[in-house]
């Protein structure tokens, strides 16, 4: 096979596989599942268009980003600035510029905005900071993080500070979040074969020799930094829409961490571990709240104490990185399909029918 | 003017502890180059420990009314302890890892730790009274200093230096020294990694009790979470101050609780609020000023 | 294609889950708490759900409501919002009919919104949020705006303390402490009092020397009478240790979240606070029913409660009770119609109004606390019924 038609297989396989497997999961839920499992299923696929939006930055370029929840609170609030009610924005959110105040749009237009302007926070900021290297750069975005909710908790006139922002319309259950996070998949597969994906990989596993070869490593580094936040920013606008109420303290340290959590629990260099970290975390934070609330066994209750969650995550967590630290798939991508396939299978537990017509796909 | 120099002492004061807990995870982080979330835990720990073996709702001191001279020992030994037993079960397998997967692992650590502190203690807030006698005032000419700020910056002095002994003249030290300076050469020559890095730990261990005895006797209450913003902050000046430094982490805790403070005493009314973001936003000009930190260490141009 | 096919699926299990709640006894009436029995939300949601359930135990003594029993049904929140979403749905169900979210306006939305989606009447257990009172056609919060408290503050330290100047230390982290303040910035000064000077701090902040220091340089070149804090433990706890240890002995005035004496060792010896609070815990309080009250707490769950947070719910579910006698029904539009017409309605707590726009209490009567050697003592009432302008209640005039 020739250089380039691999390259366009390997990129449409990997999200057409990941997004079907999710498809599969989403269509599952919807036909067997509770009304809580789809509020879970729901969060889950919006905090997987996150986690792969960080992906494309951290998981391209090795830089440890704990910024990328501000582009998420960024996008959130634009989002409440474009769908609120005219007159509670005129009295609560009296600094908005008129076309934000007196108006309301439709989708897609809150969205658009959503990413628009973080990206267009992510180019100013990336632009000044990511000359900086390794933790010299983590330091910054974290930085921003802090200066994003800081402002966000205070600025009354324009964020309403800590007072929380209500009567942001939903946009829909599951199905929307599904195509948000196949989108952010698409997006970061067709970012990762591309041109740029290529230098800025290159310049993660050696900056020097990438600069060596002419590889405009801040360049790079900002157009991964730019469609990250693009994505995350659109992330926090279905956010937004999907709980209905903001506060600028939902987009701070536990998410950050724990949507850091999910990625290298995955696996930090591989779109696949993204999402199997995502699935795999949530599917452990699910677990052990079912134990939390009782299961039955042979008729007898069997609960663990309350707040065992909590616990039971640290070291589940903890588990999976002494086992396999460099995450559960260890940098493996989606591109040999029957071995990859296998691993899928045993690692997800994914529907035994769905694996198997996948494998004689891939035959 | 007595204003301005009252602020000089605050900030002091502060940056003491910033630096207290900054030299904690510095020492790790030149090893190790594990960034150490789980450290603000321990200083947790050390807090929580005073009212051990209550789990009243209104907080009884426990090992935190025994007399001093085995109080601070036994507070030392509990976040000692804590802080070996996360090396050897969790960062010890993990030797070979690299740096997101360490700071993941030290997260998780620390989530567990707030957690199990969730459950055993509660969620409610405690009040102890720790010291409250060094929250006496000194005054000298027309300055009122409350003693606990002195204390405060005489231990972080007297620890600082006491580390520095430690690491120059003992064979320990020097080990740890060694390995900071180049990890792998310091193994071909004999250096035992994992007991000079549990050494390590031990004394971050100790430094966090430092910081959790003095933070107490200032603010008095007890959370599951109290250090996380103590690790934050610490976390930023171990950077500006140039990572892997002890020099280093202590200079940047000084110019962070400098910041902090000044910021606080000097912004305008109405930008008060903004304050943090005033701090976090010089942290980022120091770094585009210094990539390498205010006090660079030479080991750093390799590890990053 | 895919939405018809959600809109198909969703139906369908509408049905079935409509099925399942009617499943329910027909003889029972479910009170569904989707409140936090677990993480940071605990100490505020523990206290009143389990006043609830004295209520409800009150009430089949007496047979019941409508001949029904009441029956508690509990899915844990978990201090998360998310999770306050499912608890709701959950306790829906099991066919609650009225439902309880968390006692913060923020956390406990999410799940007073799912329940009113499924048309069921939806309580925060002890929000004080103005914005509590607006949620919704039948959204309500057991509580009192937080403003009163500041109000109430203003009204004593003027008239009955002879305090003439204040000093405004505002812990800016959270809504309900600048709603606190926001009542007392507008009543002192009415009142004639003055406001010399004001900072703020955040309730994580490790020290506030700063503000320490700039109180006592007003001091110096003003006659400060009191200091306004409005916070709440931790960090208001922390900073009046700070304060006293500096020396500042003014009389400080707060809210009803420095209620409780589980905090009061962060500052030994403390004299001259005085809090404002719904009823107090400190078992001197003037009303026979409340003593009662916490002797069945008491006897039912072997601690008394932590604040006065726990009482607030007891009001309500008699007047909701009330309601739901006098509609005949337990269906939740009639009864929120009975009890949008509730004006001055005389509850345990005291009187008590709601209207078709405002569930949530404008002004009730506050007892003022004065706390000294380790405890709190009763030593004064006041009810001010001055209505609370919009800009005050929402902070708009900023």
């Amino acid at each position: 096979m020739t250089e380039t038609p691999r390259r366009l297989i390997e990129s449409v396989w990997l999200p057409a596989c990941l997004s079907l497997a999710l498809a599969i999961c989403v269509v599952g839920v919807q036909l067997v599942g509770s009304e809580s499992l789809r509020v879970t299923l729901t969060e889950m696929l919006i905090r997987l268009s996150i986690v792969v939006g960080i992906y494309i930055f951290i998981g391209n370029s090795g830089i440890i980003s704990f910024g990328q929840i501000g582009f998420m609170c960024i996008g959130a609030y634009a989002t409440a600035w474009a769908t609120c009610d005219p007159t509670w924005k005129q009295i609560m959110l009296q600094g908005l510029p008129d076309f934000l105040r007196e108006h309301t749009y439709p989708f897609p237009i809150p969205i658009a905005l959503a990413s628009s302007l973080s990206a267009a926070v992510a180019f100013l900021f990336g632009y000044t900071v990511l000359r900086l290297s390794g933790i010299g750069a983590s330091i910054a975005t974290f930085a921003f993080l802090v200066v994003v909710n800081n402002v966000y908790s205070n600025w009354t006139s324009v964020t309403g500070a800590t007072s929380s922002i209500v009567g942001i319309p939903s946009l829909g259950g599951p199905w929307a979040a599904l195509a948000f996070s196949c989108l952010a998949i698409v997006v970061a597969s067709v970012f990762q074969h591309s041109h740029f994906g290529l230098m800025l990989r290159a310049s993660r596993d050696d900056e020097i020799a990438a600069k060596a070869s002419a590889v405009d490593v801040l360049k790079v580094r900002l157009v991964a930094f730019v469609f990250s936040a693009f994505l995350i920013g659109a992330g926090g606008s279905l956010y937004a829409q999907f709980l209905g109420i903001l506060t600028p303290d939902m987009f701070y340290m536990s998410l950050t961490f724990i949507t850091l959590a999910m990625l290298v629990v995955g696996g930090i260099g591989s779109l696949t571990g993204a999402v199997a970290g995502t699935v795999v975390v949530t599917l452990i934070i699910e677990s052990l709240r079912a134990l939390e609330n009782g299961i039955f066994l042979a008729g007898e209750k069997f609960a663990l104490p309350q707040g065992s969650q909590e616990i039971g995550l640290g070291i589940a967590m903890a588990l999976i990185l002494i086992f396999r630290p460099q995450g559960l798939v260890g940098g493996f991508e989606l591109s040999p399909p029957l071995r990859l396939l296998e691993r899928l299978r045993l690692r997800l537990g994914a529907p035994a029918q769905q694996s198997h017509d996948l494998v004689s796909r891939g035959d | 003017m007595i204003g301005f120099v009252q602020n000089i002492v605050d900030a002091l004061s502060l940056g003491s502890i910033y630096a207290l807990a900054a030299l904690g995870i510095g020492l790790l982080f030149g090893i190790l180059r594990l960034i150490n979330f789980a450290h603000g835990d321990f200083i947790t720990i050390g807090a929580f420990a005073l009212i051990v073996p209550s789990r009243n709702e209104t907080a009884v001191m426990g090992i935190g009314s025994l007399p001093f001279i085995i109080m601070v020992p036994a507070v030392c030994a509990i976040v000692v302890i804590a802080a070996l037993m996360s090396d050897r079960l969790v960062f010890r397998p993990l030797r070979r890892a690299s740096s997101p997967t360490l700071m993941v692992a030290s997260f998780s650590v620390g989530y567990l730790i707030q957690n199990s502190i969730l459950v055993i203690f509660g969620a409610r807030p405690k009040g102890i009274d720790l010291w409250s006698a060094l929250g006496k005032q000194i005054a000298v000419g027309p300055l009122r200093v409350p003693q606990l700020e002195l204390v405060t910056i005489g231990v972080t002095l007297l620890l600082m230096l006491a580390l520095s002994a430690f690491l120059k003249k003992t064979p320990y030290g020097m080990q740890i020294r060694a390995a900071a300076e180049d990890f792998q050469m310091a193994r071909y020559l004999g250096v035992k990694a994992n007991s000079a890095i549990g050494v390590a730990f031990a004394l971050s261990g100790i430094l966090a009790a430092a910081v959790s005895l003095l933070y107490i006797s200032q603010t008095g209450t007890l959370t599951n979470v109290l250090g996380v913003p103590l690790m934050l902050y610490a976390f930023i000046a171990t950077v500006i101050g140039g990572m892997g430094s002890l020099v280093g982490a202590v200079v940047g805790g000084f110019t962070v609780g400098f910041l902090a403070v000044m910021l606080q005493a000097y912004l305008p009314d109405d930008l008060r609020s903004f304050r943090d973001a005033f701090v976090f936003g010089a942290v980022v000009l120091v770094l585009l000023v210094r990539p390498a930190g205010i006090i660079p260490t030479r080991a750093l141009a390799q590890r990053v | 294609m895919g939405r018809k096919t959600a809109l198909l699926a969703f139906s369908v299990l509408g049905a079935i889950a409509a099925n399942w709640n009617s499943a329910r006894a027909a003889d029972e009436i479910v009170i569904g708490f989707a409140t936090s029995t677990s993480g940071f939300m605990v100490p505020y949601d523990d206290n009143p759900t389990k006043m609830a359930q004295i209520f409800i135990d009150d009430i089949n003594a007496k047979g019941g409501l409508l001949g029904k029993k009441l029956k508690a049904v509990f899915a844990d929140a978990k201090s998360d919002r998310v999770e306050g979403v499912k608890a709701a749905q959950e306790v829906l169900r099991q066919g609650a009919d009225l439902v309880f979210g968390s006692c913060d306006y923020d956390y406990g939305s999410p799940a007073v919104f799912e329940a009113q989606k499924a048309g069921k009447i939806a309580v925060y257990i002890c929000a004080e949020d103005p914005k509590a009172g607006i949620a919704g056609p039948n959204a309500f919060t057991t509580s009192a705006v937080a403003q009163a408290q500041g109000i109430a503050m203003a009204d004593w330290a003027y008239d009955k303390k002879n305090i003439r100047s204040a000093y405004v230390l505002l812990d800016d982290f959270d809504e309900y402490n600048k709603s606190v303040c926001a009542g007392f910035d507008w009543k002192f000064p009415k009142k004639g009092g003055e406001i010399v000077g004001r900072d703020t701090f955040k309730n994580g902040d490790a020290s506030i020397a700063s503000q320490v220091t700039r109180i006592r340089e007003a001091a110096a070149a003003k006659k400060i009478d009191a200091i306004m804090m409005c916070s709440f433990p931790p960090g208001g706890a922390s900073a009046l240790r700070q304060i006293r240890a500096a020396g500042v002995d003014l009389p400080v005035l707060s809210d009803s979240a420095m209620d409780g004496t589980y905090w009061l060792n962060s500052v030994p010896g403390l004299t001259e606070f005085y809090i404002p609070v719904a009823v107090s815990i400190f078992g001197d309080d003037p009303r026979k029913e409340v003593a009662a009250l916490m002797e069945r707490y008491k006897a039912k769950f072997n601690s008394t409660p932590t604040t006065n947070y726990g009482f607030p719910v007891y009001a309500f579910l008699e007047l909701w009770a009330k309601a739901v006698t006098k509609a005949g029904t337990i269906d939740a539009a009639k009864v929120v119609a009975v009890m949008n017409t509730f004006k001055d309605e005389p509850t345990t707590l005291g009187p008590r109004t709601f209207a078709p726009n405002q569930h949530i209490q404008m002004t009730v009567p506050l007892l003022i606390v004065r706390v000294s050697n380790g405890t709190g003592k009763v030593i004064d009432q006041v009810y001010d019924k001055e209505p609370i302008s919009r800009e005050v209640l929402y902070r708009t005039g900023k």
